[in-house]
């Protein structure tokens, strides 16, 4: 599988570092040094999106990051964000955030969802 | 001597380049509004004041002030659309369900979200998409 040029575009376009892993059942993107807001107590982490084969007619759903993240002001880690995932020998904290999906939807609106739950 | 448009309007031009603060200093055009060049069969290019401009004849420049048609894409699908235009308007042109948020595609920085009642200027080439308000956890 291959990830659409507007995807890729829309990458290079943002100056993000990011890797392309290719899986048996579609592919996923790991964005590199990400930066995320200062309510956190890292300020950068690597960010893994999984695109499923059939995209963009399939969902993008949910997204991983490490190191795992806490919530400055309380400690804890944020909501629905508390089970961890073994991917590649490396523990993934896995945000469940979902939304409707519509095949219009691009991997920008995936990210635009993945800035807001880092905010 | 040269001729270009800012805004439609014919200046004559001898330098061979010009700043973009010249540019705008010429068209009488604040230092701090925003002005474009078209390119031909590419996306227009936003004129930063200190970059400098080769001046070929029929260049043509547009400020904010003027409102033209451009060319945007909304959700992968190309559009025909004012360079002045709201949100909503955004929304309701290309069939966007009005719960859902509007994002202009921003290089090397956070992209935009576009409000509804907001009036945008947009340029040729300008890419936005539309992400769902309702996010769920869990």
């Amino acid at each position: 599988m291959n990830l659409p040029e507007e995807d890729i575009t829309y990458l290079q376009s943002k100056g993000i570092d990011f890797e392309i892993i290719d899986r048996p059942n579609g592919l996923d993107i790991i964005l590199k040094d990400y930066n995320i807001s200062d309510n956190f107590t890292t300020d950068k982490v690597d960010v893994l999106v999984k695109v499923p084969a059939g995209y963009p007619m399939a969902q993008l759903d949910m997204f991983w990051v490490h190191p795992e993240v806490y919530v400055k002001s309380t400690g804890l880690k944020p909501p629905q964000a508390d089970v961890m995932e073994n991917i590649d020998n490396l523990n993934w904290q896995r945000f469940s955030r979902h939304y409707r999906w519509e095949t219009t939807f691009t991997l920008a609106t995936h990210i635009n969802v993945i800035n807001k739950s880092l905010r | 001597m040269k001729k270009i448009y800012i805004d439609e309007k014919a200046f004559e031009v001898e330098k061979t380049e010009l700043l973009g603060s010249e540019l705008k200093e010429m068209a009488g055009i604040s230092i701090d509004m925003r002005l474009v060049v078209e390119v031909k069969d590419e996306p227009d290019e936003v004129v930063i004041n200190e970059n400098t401009y080769e001046i070929k004849n029929k260049l043509h420049f547009f400020s904010e002030l003027y409102i033209r048609k451009v060319t945007v894409s909304i959700d992968r699908k190309k559009y025909e659309v004012k360079s002045k235009i709201t949100g909503m308007e955004l929304k309701v042109l290309a069939s966007i369900n009005q719960a859902y948020q509007l994002i202009r595609e921003v290089k090397d920085a956070m992209d935009e979200p576009l409000q509804d009642a907001v009036t945008y200027q947009l340029i040729d080439g300008d890419k936005i998409f539309s992400i769902p308000s309702e996010i769920n956890n869990g």
